[in-house]
């Protein structure tokens, strides 16, 4: 048995339907090449499901439910549907392009269009917010006296304990 | 009136009616008739799901499916091709496109073998051929694997190498189940048997040396 003759009959040995002589034969070149002794193996890997006769995992039947003609049918998607979806991808690529070339053209700097796309109108940024860093750096490090213009009491000073301010009076 | 009835049912238990005979039947409006051909067919029709899917219950999904789309297709039948070979194609296409529809990145799936796995793996590379094909037939995670093996080939690829290699059909009559061309056939049966190769070398290559005898 040559070469190509043996992995000819790796599905047939595989499944036993081989002559006994064939079938010793076979070993044999198995045996004696290492080439179609590597192929096998590969071939062995898959062949449970490709070239078995009857798949192991078989099923019962008693496990089986009765044919229902009028069960819903399974979602599929038509054989087209990459194309649909390629064709979706491009209208969706070409609006992002349109938009931004409109959004970077308009009459205010691209950077101001880019800030006030994100974060709106300038006037609805946090009014304390100051783009001044070192006035913000100043501020943040000021002495914790100076930050409060009129700091609360303590509770304890206050004539009935603290108590009407927090509402438990009485 | 019943027992008429009765006899009808038990002479057509008794006769064995040709698969034209029913499906004759069933267009004329014996729709109960098609019960009779799907309890004839439906071993072959989840054994070939079983060799697209490993997941039970995807198999028995894909074989209503299937027996749906026949009964519904029905009046398209034409007897020239034998039921069998037309409930074939109707299958086949099933399962294509479940393939497509769960089509995954084909890089993810030979990687992580679970114990049992590892263990086939080490014994394909070790065992003789004879004892491979023992162990085989008693292990289910040789099916798992060389259902992982199939999930790594496109859906193209996967369904030319399940109709040539497990139903044994030409290129012709691959041709003619998918509606493809005999050439796109050929290069995804090339394709389908390099990448094959190529995943279980991969595979064998993490086992452990073989251990010469």
């Amino acid at each position: 048995m040559n070469c190509l003759e043996a992995r000819k009959e790796f599905p047939h040995y595989w499944r036993r339907v081989m002559l006994a002589e064939a079938r010793i034969s076979l070993v044999e070149h198995l045996g004696n090449c290492p080439l179609c002794d590597r192929a096998f193996r590969t071939f062995a890997l898959s062949a449970p499901v490709v070239h078995s006769v009857v798949v192991a995992d078989d099923m019962e039947s008693t496990q089986r439910t009765p044919l229902d003609l009028a069960r819903p049918r399974r979602p599929t998607i038509s054989r087209d549907q990459p194309g649909r979806t390629r064709r979706i991808a491009a209208v969706a690529a070409v609006l992002l392009v349109v938009g931004g070339i409109t959004a970077w053209s308009s009459a205010q700097s691209p950077a101001e269009n880019f800030v006030e796309s994100v974060v709106g109108e300038v006037s609805d940024v946090d009014p304390t917010y100051s783009s001044d860093p070192i006035e913000s750096a100043a501020d943040t490090f000021a002495p914790e006296s100076s930050r409060f213009d009129s700091p609360s009491p303590d509770s304890s000073e206050l004539p009935d304990g603290g108590f009407a301010a927090n509402g438990l009076e009485g | 009136m019943i027992r008429a009835l009765a006899t009808k049912r038990f002479n057509r238990s008794l006769t064995v009616r040709p698969d034209d005979q029913l499906i004759a039947a069933v267009l004329a409006g014996d729709t109960a008739d098609f019960a009779e051909l799907a309890a004839r067919y439906r071993d072959r029709v989840e054994r070939l799901c079983q060799r697209f899917f490993a997941d039970r219950e995807m198999v028995r999904d894909l074989s209503q499916e299937s027996f749906i789309r026949a009964f519904t297709g029905l009046p398209s039948y034409r007897a020239e091709l034998p039921f069998v070979n037309w409930l074939r194609t109707i299958v086949a296409n099933v399962c294509y496109d479940e393939l497509r529809r769960r089509q995954r990145r084909p890089e993810e799936l030979v990687a992580d073998f679970s114990a049992p796995e590892r263990t086939w793996v080490q014994l394909v590379s070790e065992a003789t051929p004879e004892e491979i094909v023992d162990a085989a037939e008693r292990r289910q995670e040789a099916h798992d694997l060389a259902h992982r093996l199939l999930d790594s080939l496109r859906p193209e690829d996967r369904t030319v190498m399940i109709l040539k290699e497990s139903e044994e059909l030409s290129v012709s009559e691959i041709a003619e189940t998918m509606g493809w061309s005999e050439a796109k056939v050929k290069i995804r049966a090339f394709r389908a048997r390099q990448s094959m190769r190529r995943q279980a070398e991969r595979i064998l290559a993490r086992a452990p040396r073989r251990i010469e005898r």
